[in-house]
């Protein structure tokens, strides 16, 4: 299929300004072929992993709700049948990671953005087959994108999404995730702050940390930063000083996140951490606390200041309300003490009554459950259909 | 003085002490209760009165609650985009946000509850912008 340039491969939908909460009459697919029922989907595409939402139109029912690691198996040349369940070619996620001796891992992302094409187009079929097992729905899908993703970053997913997605929309992951965080049968409550209307959102993923002020408006390119600095910049600084202290540790970089993700921390150093590790079949002990803290450490020093920033550029009118509402979410949120760090550093600068929290644990899912609330409330003609 | 006249000047000083205990002037707002009082009995002594008085005064009080509540967040919202537009005549984002908040107000005014933006208002804004970063054409 030749794909043409950005502007002739999207087009917005031509259908008339109305919600899509009923169930739109079936259209043509790409192939001519008749489309069935239509499934809504929420996407929140990370780089290291990826969370799938999927229902139908007219109802808050989901059907389908999945986080799957954003990586791709390519089994290898020579592997005798019945290795791979099914002789399989091509496996996904969690598989291709249990297979990991007889396959060759490729992720489609790096940083955020698409890295290989054709592994996110084949990542994406995945996603829609996991969706829509019957195949032939046609299938909406609301797709996060980092904070200020430039127009190349934006047409790689449309490319990645043609022929598999039959309407897109693409949004900033961090606004997703106010979306995905708010609880909407509180809104009628008094006393219930609405994060849309004014917060402080702080995504952090695998490629990306994303920080973006929510306002009670579309946030603009400056109401947003995009820091290339997140959990895999952690995982290889602890890489790198693992490899320096213990040389030839044979710690893969997955083993390097499992370490980080149940020991993470930031803030004064957390000695003794020690931390079992089997090396060359052998099991030991090694003291990480340093390592750990030191990189993790990294991170609060890259998103500080673009917090800063936000903060500042935020109207001083509202500002007050805007620093009771800080949130993190994403897989960072998970590093002990982040919060109370990031607090503590505001409230030592100055800053009137910050009050810094965790978006809890849904924050895996914030984004792509904002994604679906999205794909619900967009209007016919807000749609956008990928064109071949 | 007739019954129409008496609950709009009930209407009138309660929304003063809405307004001044939102601004945080209790104690201005305090003197002004004295009225509010005053003006209640006489709804309660007018010979025009169909009674239920209570109930009527309270549906008003959470009315002008509600409205005074909505104005204050709009106007949260509205005054620094409006300082903003006085300053760089970047009128397009105000306009917008302009449109939205209207909305929201409108919105929250029917919900009873504090402005709650529409998803497909944000998609609309979200559109505008790219179109105008990226430049892609209008539909």
């Amino acid at each position: 299929m030749t794909i043409m340039s950005t502007s002739t491969i999207e087009r917005p939908s031509a259908a008339p300004a109305t919600p899509s909460t009923a169930n739109p009459p079936a259209m043509p697919g790409r192939a001519g072929v008749a489309r069935g029922k239509t499934v809504l989907v929420g996407f929140d595409l990370g780089t290291n992993k990826s969370c799938l939402l999927a229902g139908p139109t007219g109802s808050t029912d989901i059907v389908v709700s999945k986080v799957i690691p954003s990586v791709i198996g390519y089994v290898k040349d020579g592997i005798v049948d019945g290795i791979i369940a099914g002789n399989r070619s091509v496996l996904f996620g969690e598989d291709a990671l249990a297979n990991g001796l007889h396959v060759r891992l490729v992720a489609p992302l790096a940083e955020g953005v698409i890295a290989d094409r054709a592994a996110a187009h084949e990542f994406l079929q995945h996603i829609r087959s996991l969706a829509d097992s019957s195949g032939n729905s046609e299938i909406r899908a609301v797709v996060g994108v980092p904070a200020n993703a430039g127009e190349v970053a934006r047409d790689d997913i449309r490319r990645a999404a043609l022929g598999i997605f039959d309407r897109i929309l693409l949004i900033p992951e961090p606004f997703l995730a106010a979306l995905g965080y708010r609880d909407d049968s509180r809104l009628a409550q008094p006393n219930y702050i609405d994060p849309v209307v004014n917060s402080l959102f702080i995504d952090i993923g695998g490629g990306t940390s994303d920080l973006c002020l929510v306002q009670g408006c579309f946030p603009t390119r400056d109401d947003q930063i995009s820091v290339a600095f997140a959990g895999d910049a952690i995982d290889e600084l602890m890489h790198s000083e693992l490899d320096r202290t213990y040389p030839n540790n044979g710690l893969s970089r997955l083993r390097v996140r499992e370490i980080k993700e149940t020991h993470g921390y930031v803030g004064p150093s957390r000695k003794p951490l020690d931390v079992r590790v089997i090396i060359g079949g052998k099991a030991h002990t090694l003291e990480l606390g340093d390592v750990i803290g030191r990189a993790c450490n990294v991170l609060i020093d890259r998103i500080y200041p673009a917090l800063t920033t936000l903060i500042e550029r935020a109207d001083s009118n509202s500002v007050v309300i805007l620093l009771q509402n800080i949130i993190i979410t994403g897989g960072g949120s998970q590093l002990k003490g982040i919060d109370t760090l990031l607090q503590k550093r505001l409230t030592d600068d100055g800053y009137e009554a910050p009050r810094v929290r965790l978006a809890g644990q849904d924050y895996k899912r914030y984004v792509a459950i904002g994604a679906l609330k999205a794909a619900r409330a967009a209007r016919e003609n807000q749609w956008q259909v990928l064109l071949g | 003085m007739d019954d129409a006249s008496l609950w709009s000047e009930v209407r009138v000083l309660y929304r003063r002490v809405c307004l001044l205990r939102n601004l945080g002037h209790g104690a201005e707002a305090a003197q002004i209760e004295p009225a509010v009082s005053k003006a209640v009995d006489a709804i309660r002594g007018s010979p025009e009165g169909s009674g239920n008085y209570d109930a009527k005064l309270r549906a008003l009080f959470a009315l002008e609650e509600d409205r005074v509540a909505s104005a204050s967040v709009l106007a949260e919202i509205l005054l620094p985009m409006l300082r903003e537009m006085a300053d760089d005549g970047t009128r397009r984002p105000v306009c917008a946000r302009l449109v939205h908040s209207a909305r929201a107000a409108d919105t929250g005014r029917r919900r009873g509850s504090v402005a709650a933006p529409s998803i497909a208002d944000f998609i609309d804004q979200m559109i505008q912008q790219e179109r105008i970063s990226f430049g892609a054409a209008p539909p």
